[in-house]
């Protein structure tokens, strides 16, 4: 009975990544698919060329090809990094950490309590920090594709959704609109009602936080979330 | 799910029905399964099998095995506890369904 060589295999990669498929976890169990395939043609018609099969089971995804595939892994890998996100954040709701969050809330709500600005200098703050933030993002990602390219090293698209901080999507979870609620254009935080102070510095901590958790936290965990999302992982490290 | 649109809905229950009864299965081999026990009218659609099983996953209902076969990897999935439970949920509402859709198709006429 025939079977695939390792060139074909190899050919099986480079097709995927020719079909937009650029993350190795995807594109090892599409060519596992794909060889199963032709070898299941071959048994039945041995002299079928290894294009000609490849067409015919490529096919079989439909018109769209592997997009329906790449598109689910996307959405549902983006859950789970939201999800994370979510775990690691209500840490801080927990003792120790939740000691740290009421002293910076504390300290912010007093301090803008006693500086009497106007309320346009804190949203200024906090755009600023934002677009820093998405400079930085940018760059740091761009960094680590080039180094990624250069090396040939495989990627894995859980990865790169940590590296991107879930392409920047991790930010809807910030409840940043509640800022433009909450902070009418003239006042100074001095005249506010306590309660409106109180809750925009709570926010604004937690906003921290969850910055904290997307740069610091699961980074740093990255290698163990991978082994658990890939069984294959240590396979082929 | 290839020729009926009627199929589409099922392909959740039908993936998860053959797991508890094989044990560990990969994607092609579900799609073969499938094709064997209808006796090839039944095509499950690679383009919607994929998918299926990574968000059944990422639900926690399955689990994944890697494994090297030959020379490539081999992904095998498997129910989890959860997915276990899950399983039983899903042939009960099958079958409520059926039965449901047994009743509209052919009512029972009453004097």
């Amino acid at each position: 009975m025939n079977k695939l060589t390792q060139e074909h295999i190899e050919e099986l990669f480079v097709f995927t990544q020719k079909h937009y498929v650029e993350w190795y976890d995807l594109q090892s169990e599409l060519v596992d698919h794909l060889a199963n395939g032709i070898e299941h043609q071959w048994e039945e018609n041995p002299d079928l060329s290894f294009e000609k099969a490849l067409q015919k089971e490529f096919k079989k995804f439909g018109v769209f090809g592997f997009m329906d595939v790449v598109e689910e892994r996307q959405k549902s890998l983006g859950k789970k990094y939201s999800k994370l996100i979510w775990k690691h954040t209500l840490e801080f709701f927990k003792l120790p950490k939740i000691l740290l969050l009421i002293l910076f809330s504390v300290t912010i709500f007093y301090l803008l309590r006693l500086i009497s600005v106007s309320a346009d200098y804190l949203s200024a703050v906090i755009v600023t920090l934002f677009i820093g933030y998405f400079v930085k993002l940018s760059v740091s990602y761009y960094r680590e594709r080039k180094r990624s390219l250069e090396s040939g090293e495989k990627k894995w698209l859980f990865k790169d959704i940590i590296m991107q901080h879930g392409a920047g999507f991790g930010l809807g979870l910030i409840p940043i609109h509640f800022f433009n609620i909450l902070i009418p254009n003239t006042n100074s935080f001095a005249s506010m009602n306590l309660w409106v102070v109180g809750i925009i510095s709570f926010l604004f901590v937690l906003m921290c936080v969850m910055l904290y958790v997307m740069q610091v936290v699961i980074p740093k965990k990255m290698e163990e979330y991978l082994e658990e999302t890939y069984p294959e992982y240590k396979l082929v490290k | 799910m290839s020729n009926n649109k009627l199929y589409r809905g099922s392909l959740t229950t039908i993936i998860m029905r053959l797991l508890e009864q094989e044990g560990k299965m990969y994607g092609y081999e579900i799609t073969q399964r499938v094709k064997e026990l209808t006796n090839g009218t039944m095509d499950v659609k690679e383009g919607a099998l994929y998918p299926s099983l990574h968000k059944l996953q990422s639900e926690g209902h399955l689990k994944v095995e890697a494994e090297k076969v030959e020379n490539r990897i081999r992904k095998y999935y498997s129910l989890t506890p959860q997915g276990e439970k899950e399983v039983v949920n899903m042939m009960q509402e099958l079958k409520e369904y059926m039965e449901n859709m047994q009743a509209i198709i052919n009512p029972k006429l009453s004097f």
